[in-house]
C-alpha cells in the first residue's frame, strides 16, 4: 500500500507555495500580461464608478465631467503654449538675449500634444501616492509622460503604464524628484521633492540665491520629457542655515493633489 | 457553484471599493479594510483549503495595482488567512459574534505587521523607495485599522444574522 509522504494539509500548504511561485514567474516573464491587462480593462469602469463616488462623498467640490474636459482640451493646450510663450518672452525682454529669442520661435512653432485620463484607484502602499489613470500604452501613454491638471499645474508623471491602464506617481510622493526654478530675477534652480504625500519641498537652492514667499515655482526642462514652465507651486516658506551649502523651501501647489479626477497626460 | 461565483462577486466589489473608493481619499493606513474584512469572514465561514485558495485569488488580483515586488501581496494574504484559521480552529471555541469581531482585529494587525515586515526588508534591499516605516502615525494607523475593522464586523456579523439563517452559534468540536 502507498504510503502517503504528507498529509492533506501540508499538501494544500506546498501546493499553493508552489501557485505563488510559479504566479511570480509568470509575471517575471510576462506571460501573465495579457490576463492582468484584461483584468484591469473588465476593472476599469467599475473602478471609475467607485471613485467618482468617493469624489462625491470626500470632497464635491471637485467634481468635474469628462465631457467638459474634452471641450477644455484643447483651450487647455492653447493657454498652455501661450503660458510658455509668455514666459519666454518676458525672460526675453529683461534679457535681451537673442538664444531666447529663438526659444520663442521654438515654442511658437512646438505643439504639445494632450491625452486626458481620469483617475479611477490607488496603489495599496500606504507610504506611496500613486494612483491609477485609465489610459495606457493603446493610447500612446509611456512611462515618464508627465500629467498636468487644469492651467498647466504639474501634478505627477506615469511611471508603468500597460495596455489599458498606467501608474501615476504624484510629486508629492517621496520618490518624486522634479528639476525646477523659481520664477525671480536669478532663476534660482533647485528640486522639487515630495514629502511622504503631504507637502512639496524645494531642495539644493543655493544659498546665496535671494527668494521669497510666493514666488513661482515651475520646471526647469531638465528631464527628458518634461518641458519647461510648467506650475508647480509657490514658495510658502524658506529655510536657511548660514553653515549649510544649500537652502530649502516648502512648495505649495495651487490644487488639491490628494482629490484629483481627471488629469491631461502630455503626449511627446 | 452559486457559492463560488458569489464569493468571486464579493471579492472583485470589495477589491474595487478599497482601492478606488477608500484608500485614494486616505493618507497613510487606511482607516478601514473591506479586505482583511472579507478575508476574516472567508476564514470564518470556509474550511482551509477553499480559504487558501480563495485568499490566493484575492492577494494576485491585488498584486496587480501594487508596486511592491509582485507575489508580496498574496503571500501576506495567504499567510494571513492561514494564521486566522488556525486561531478559529485552534484557540477559539465556537463560532459567534466576538470569536468573528477578534479574527477581523487579530488579521488586520497580522496583515499590516506582515506589510510593515515585508515592505522593511524591500526598502533595505533598494527594491522600494518608501519604507511603510516611515508613514507618519504608523502604529496608531493600525490600531484605529484593527479596532474600527473589529466594529465593522460587529455590524456585519449582526446583519448577517439579520438578513439571514447563517451565523447561528456553533460549537467547535475539535478532532
Amino acid at each position: 500500500m502507498r504510503q502517503k509522504i504528507f498529509n492533506v494539509r501540508v499538501n494544500i500548504f506546498l501546493l499553493i507555495a508552489v501557485a505563488v511561485v510559479l504566479l511570480v514567474f509568470l509575471h517575471a516573464t510576462g506571460i501573465l500580461r495579457p490576463v492582468e491587462n484584461a483584468i484591469l480593462y473588465a476593472l476599469r469602469p467599475v473602478q471609475k464608478v467607485a471613485y467618482n463616488a468617493g469624489l462625491k462623498f470626500f470632497a464635491p467640490e471637485n467634481i468635474e465631467s469628462v465631457e467638459k474636459l474634452g471641450v477644455s482640451n484643447q483651450e487647455l493646450q492653447n493657454k498652455l503654449s501661450n503660458a510658455l510663450i509668455e514666459n519666454a518672452r518676458l525672460h526675453s525682454l529683461i534679457t535681451k538675449d537673442e538664444v531666447l529669442q529663438q526659444e520663442i520661435e521654438y515654442l511658437k512653432t512646438n505643439d504639445y500634444k494632450f491625452q486626458a485620463a481620469q483617475i479611477i484607484g490607488k496603489s495599496p502602499h500606504a507610504g506611496t501616492q500613486i494612483y491609477i489613470l485609465d489610459r495606457g500604452l493603446n493610447d500612446n501613454v509611456e512611462v515618464g509622460m508627465p500629467i498636468i491638471y487644469q492651467d498647466g499645474i504639474l501634478v505627477g508623471k506615469i511611471i508603468e503604464s500597460g495596455a489599458n491602464s498606467s501608474k501615476m506617481l504624484l510629486i508629492t510622493d517621496s520618490n518624486s524628484s522634479v528639476g525646477a526654478y523659481i520664477q525671480n530675477d536669478t532663476n534660482s534652480p533647485g528640486i522639487v521633492v515630495g514629502k511622504l504625500g503631504l507637502s512639496l519641498e524645494m531642495q539644493l537652492i543655493p544659498q546665496s540665491e535671494e527668494i521669497t514667499i510666493n514666488q513661482i515655482v515651475v520646471s526647469s526642462g531638465i528631464e527628458e520629457n518634461i518641458p519647461e514652465g510648467l506650475v508647480l507651486g509657490q514658495v510658502s516658506s524658506i529655510s536657511t542655515q548660514t553653515e549649510e551649502l544649500f537652502q530649502t523651501a516648502s512648495i505649495e501647489s495651487p490644487v488639491k493633489l490628494d482629490r484629483l479626477q481627471v488629469v491631461s497626460i502630455i503626449i511627446q | 457553484m452559486s457559492r463560488n461565483i458569489l464569493i468571486a462577486v464579493m471579492i472583485i466589489a470589495v477589491l474595487t471599493i478599497q482601492l478606488s473608493f477608500i484608500d485614494p481619499f486616505t493618507t497613510g493606513i487606511a482607516p478601514i479594510s473591506i479586505i482583511l474584512l472579507f478575508i476574516a469572514l472567508l476564514a470564518f465561514r470556509l474550511e482551509i483549503i477553499p480559504l487558501l485558495w480563495w485568499s490566493f485569488g484575492i492577494g494576485a488580483i491585488h498584486e496587480i495595482f501594487s508596486i511592491l515586488p509582485f507575489g508580496t501581496f498574496t503571500i501576506i494574504t495567504v499567510l494571513t488567512s492561514v494564521a486566522l484559521y488556525f486561531l478559529l480552529n485552534n484557540v477559539l471555541t465556537n463560532k459567534s459574534l466576538f470569536p468573528f469581531v477578534l479574527l477581523a482585529i487579530v488579521g488586520s494587525a497580522i496583515y499590516n505587521l506582515l506589510l510593515l515586515l515585508a515592505s522593511t526588508v524591500f526598502y533595505a534591499m533598494n527594491s522600494i523607495e518608501v519604507s511603510l516605516y516611515q508613514v507618519p502615525n504608523l502604529w496608531t494607523g493600525i490600531l484605529l485599522q484593527a479596532l474600527i475593522n473589529g466594529g465593522a464586523a460587529f455590524v456585519l456579523f449582526l446583519l448577517i444574522r439579520l438578513l439571514t439563517r447563517r451565523f447561528q452559534n456553533q460549537f467547535l468540536v475539535r478532532n
